[in-house]
């Protein structure tokens, strides 16, 4: 269930990765990483500069239905994809 | 570096790919974002994005023989276990990725895949 910008921006990560600088395939591989650690029901939230990652770390979660994408706040060039593991 | 499997996905290397682009069995992928692809690809490549394809997976032939390519190996790893969860086996993952790519490239939109039954009409 996709969120709203606003819902979003109240919305407190369990875990937060920095993927500001990185490229694929590090963006994809520190979601997944956090994804891993997270119990079903936390958030992992990354925030990355790279605006591939907007597209392939969703498409990655949904393939391997490991977590939700709750959305994708897009900010001064920077992007914060949050993703509630399942 | 012979093929060899990893989370039972066959990974090439970039030789491999080579003979696998002669090979008109097997059907090699561009698996990147279309940014990355008009950027560069390799000459002749269909491109089918990733954040498509987990949307078509149903649409790819399961018969058919298929080869992944992404920028690092990374993405085309995970698709290549996503087309095995949905009952097609016969795909490699082309683990070097564009990186690992040492020939030419293309630029442009050459071979935009946007229905996935026109990789099967020849010429793909």
């Amino acid at each position: 269930m996709a969120l709203s910008t606003e819902e979003l921006s109240t919305v407190k990560p369990d875990y937060t990765v920095d993927g500001i600088g990185e490229v694929c395939p590090h963006t994809l591989n520190i979601a997944l990483k956090a994804l891993k650690k997270a119990k079903p029901g936390e958030i992992v939230m990354e925030v990355t500069d790279h605006s591939i990652a907007t597209k392939t770390i969703p498409a990655a979660v949904k393939m391997n239905k490991i977590a939700e994408v709750l959305g994708i706040v897009s900010e001064n060039g920077e992007y914060k994809i949050y993703l509630k593991k399942l | 570096m012979m093929a060899y499997e990893k989370e039972g996905v066959t990974q090439i290397d970039v030789t491999e790919l080579k003979q696998a682009l002669k090979d008109d069995e097997t059907i090699v992928i561009d698996i990147r974002e279309h940014e990355e692809y008009v950027e560069a690809h390799i000459p002749g490549l269909p491109l089918i994005p990733m954040s498509e394809i987990v949307d078509v997976v149903d649409d790819f032939e399961k018969d058919k023989e298929y080869v992944l390519v992404c920028r690092s190996g990374r993405r085309s790893h995970e698709t290549s276990k996503f087309f095995k969860m949905n009952g097609i086996e016969q795909v490699k993952n082309y683990e070097g990725g564009m990186l690992a790519w040492d020939e030419d490239v293309q630029t442009g939109e050459e071979n935009i895949i946007n229905n996935v039954k026109d990789l099967y009409k020849g010429g793909a």
